[in-house]
Parts: C-alpha cells; structure tokens; sequence
C-alpha cells in the first residue's frame, strides 16, 4: 500500500522531530520534516507529497511564500497547520485533510490565521 | 436574530484510555465530526478525568492558546520554561504556546482522579514567545453573579490570552438569572454547562451541554436548578 507522504515545516527542531516520530507512528503515512524553507521548497519539487503541514516559527511572508509555490506546482495540494501536534489535533487534522482532500470537501481549516 | 448551534452531552465525542477518560465537543483525536470542528476561535473543549497519578507526558504544542480548567482534584503542571505549578479547583491556567513549548499535566494525587476542562483557542497573532499563567480565583466572587476568568488584557485581572476572548463563570442558586453582554461585535459565546440545568435564550441546557449563540449583542440566563454552574467562552466567530 502506497503510503501518504507528508511534508513538514517547522522552525522548532524538537517539535519537528516529534511531529515527524508521530507521524510516522502511522504505518499508513511517511513524513519528511525540514527547518528549512528553501530547502522544503527543494524538497516539494523533487517529490510528490499529499500533504504539508506548517508548524511554528514560519513567517506571514514565509507561508505566502509556500502556498503560492507549492499550490503553483500542485494545485490539489492541501496545506495545514500542525499546532505542535503533541496531543488530539495532529491525526485529527491529517485525517481529515486527506478525506476533504479525497472528498473535495474543505472543511477543515487550512489556516486559522488568515485574515 | 441570532444564530444557534445545540451540542448535547451525549453526543460529544468520547474517548477512554484506562487512565484517561475525556469527552469532546469538538472533533480531536480519533473524534471526526466535520459538523465540530470548531465554534469560531474555539478549537478544543474537552471533559478530561485522569486516573490517580496518571497524566499527559511531556508533548509539544505551536500557535495556540490552551486553557486548564480544574474541577476536582489536582492538576501538577512541569513545561520547557521551567514552570512547575499544582492547579486546583478555583484555579485556571493559561498557555500561550506560540512559537513552541512542551508541558506535561499529570493527576497529582494518588487516590483521586482529576478532573479538568481543556480548552484551545486558535490565537489572534502567531509565533508569540511562550507563556504561562495561573490565577486562583474566589469561587465565592461568581455566586449569582458572573466572574470573568479570562481576557485579552493583563490589566482586567485573572488570565489573559493571545486573542479577543473572555471567559466568564457562574454559580447560580435556582431561578436566578443574569444577562451576558457581549464586549466585542463580532463575538460568539458558547456556554458549557458544569453542573444542574440551566437555560439560555429559551435553550433548556442541562449538565455537560454545550450552546452557542452569535449575530447577538447579549444572552439571556436562568438557572433552573439549585448550585447551576456555567462557563461561558466569548471568541471571534471569524478567523
């Protein structure tokens, strides 16, 4: 079974390390995780990911940045926030990323901060 | 004319772990409900019970506003910057977990459960430096009256957060009834019922039911039990 691939980012090197471990805790998803944004950028365009998630430390500039690229690259891609993930939201939240995402429904929220 | 949305008690979400017993309101963990996911900025509203001595191990949080609520028992608090506090009832904690913290919360008596209200509400502003915050309150300050336990503002006293929310509670004899105004147009509030009945523009609501109401200005409260208590959480409705 092909496994949902995930890309986090994350400024915060012990929470990436921690969201990373949880995710792939899950023998059903595989998580790549950066502190790095250019280096996700890289990441993004030499491998097919079903999902990003966003943690702290990324900039309002940063995370346009990321949207603009990634959707330009894959429109289908959904981005989320992760909120450290140690508790409840992180499999929630990719969980239901992948069913709006397979559904064509959004009903999660891509980004609670945007005005 | 105000909008409404009805959370029953029996239809929160639940999840039992042996040493954790913990009812939703809204989808978290292995809870999907695509209908709650969230009141406004309110993202998490869970009924936790901790076994004695049992708790949550060191885990991280980012960008979120987490509120500890104990009603029974004791509540021992350890974080990355170095706060180790008891919570207890009367109590109510606030962390703003910002650019990332890992905390621990754990039962600390070793004969009685703990049992507490875990709140998350999305932030008005991201990457803020950590914090943390405990307040004891007088519980005697919200007899037939509403006790505001949380703001945006350090300087209207008890705990504050990163966003335009505020936290009231009250604990009513029966019959007794109060409006709540509300401080900021474009809020909601959602009321959680902690003990009796109790009924909310016309809304009968009983124990553990959760209610919210926006596009209003005000709420109406009557107490239809003796020792009714309630918590009511104002948060924008937009993100």
């Amino acid at each position: 079974m092909q496994k949902i691939q995930i890309l986090v980012i994350c400024m915060h090197e012990e929470i990436l390390q921690t969201i990373i471990r949880l995710i792939n805790n899950n023998e059903k998803w595989n998580a790549t995780g950066t502190s790095n944004i250019e280096n996700a950028i890289e990441l993004f365009h030499q491998h097919t990911y079903d999902l990003v998630l966003l943690g702290s430390g990324i900039s309002d500039e940063e995370e346009n940045k990321i949207r603009k690229i990634f959707s330009h690259q894959n429109p289908q891609i959904k981005i989320i926030q992760h909120f450290g993930g140690g508790s409840g939201l992180l499999s929630n939240e990719i969980e239901a990323a992948i069913a709006n995402n397979e559904s064509g429904n959004f009903n999660v929220i891509d980004n609670p901060f945007e005005k | 004319m105000a909008n409404t949305v009805l959370h029953k008690a029996a239809t929160r979400g639940h999840a039992s772990h042996g040493w954790l017993d913990s009812y939703h309101s809204f989808s978290f963990a292995n809870y999907y409900n695509p209908e709650r996911i969230h009141f406004g900025a309110l993202r998490v509203l869970n009924d936790d019970t901790v076994s004695e001595g049992r708790g949550f191990g060191k885990h991280p949080h980012d960008n979120m506003e987490i509120i500890s609520i104990p009603l029974e028992g004791d509540l021992q608090h350890e974080d990355s910057m170095g706060n180790v506090a008891v919570i207890r009832k009367g109590d109510i904690q606030a962390m703003s977990a910002g650019t990332g913290i890992f905390h621990s919360e754990y039962n600390k008596n070793k004969e009685f459960p703990v049992k507490f209200l875990q709140i998350w509400i999305f932030p008005n502003k991201k990457n803020v430096q950590p914090r943390y915050s405990q307040v004891t309150l007088n519980v005697e300050d919200r007899h037939n009256k509403l006790q505001q336990v949380l703001s945006p503002n350090e300087s209207e006293g008890a705990v504050w957060i990163h966003q335009d929310a505020w936290f009231s509670m009250g604990k009513f004899d029966k019959d007794f009834s109060v409006d709540y105004e509300l401080k900021k147009k474009g809020n909601g509030v959602y009321a959680f019922v902690l003990n009796g009945d109790i009924k909310i523009d016309g809304q009968q609501l009983n124990n553990r039911d959760g209610f919210g109401v926006w596009d209003t200005d005000k709420i109406s409260i009557k107490a239809n039990s003796q020792d009714a208590e309630l918590l009511l959480m104002e948060v924008p409705m937009t993100l």
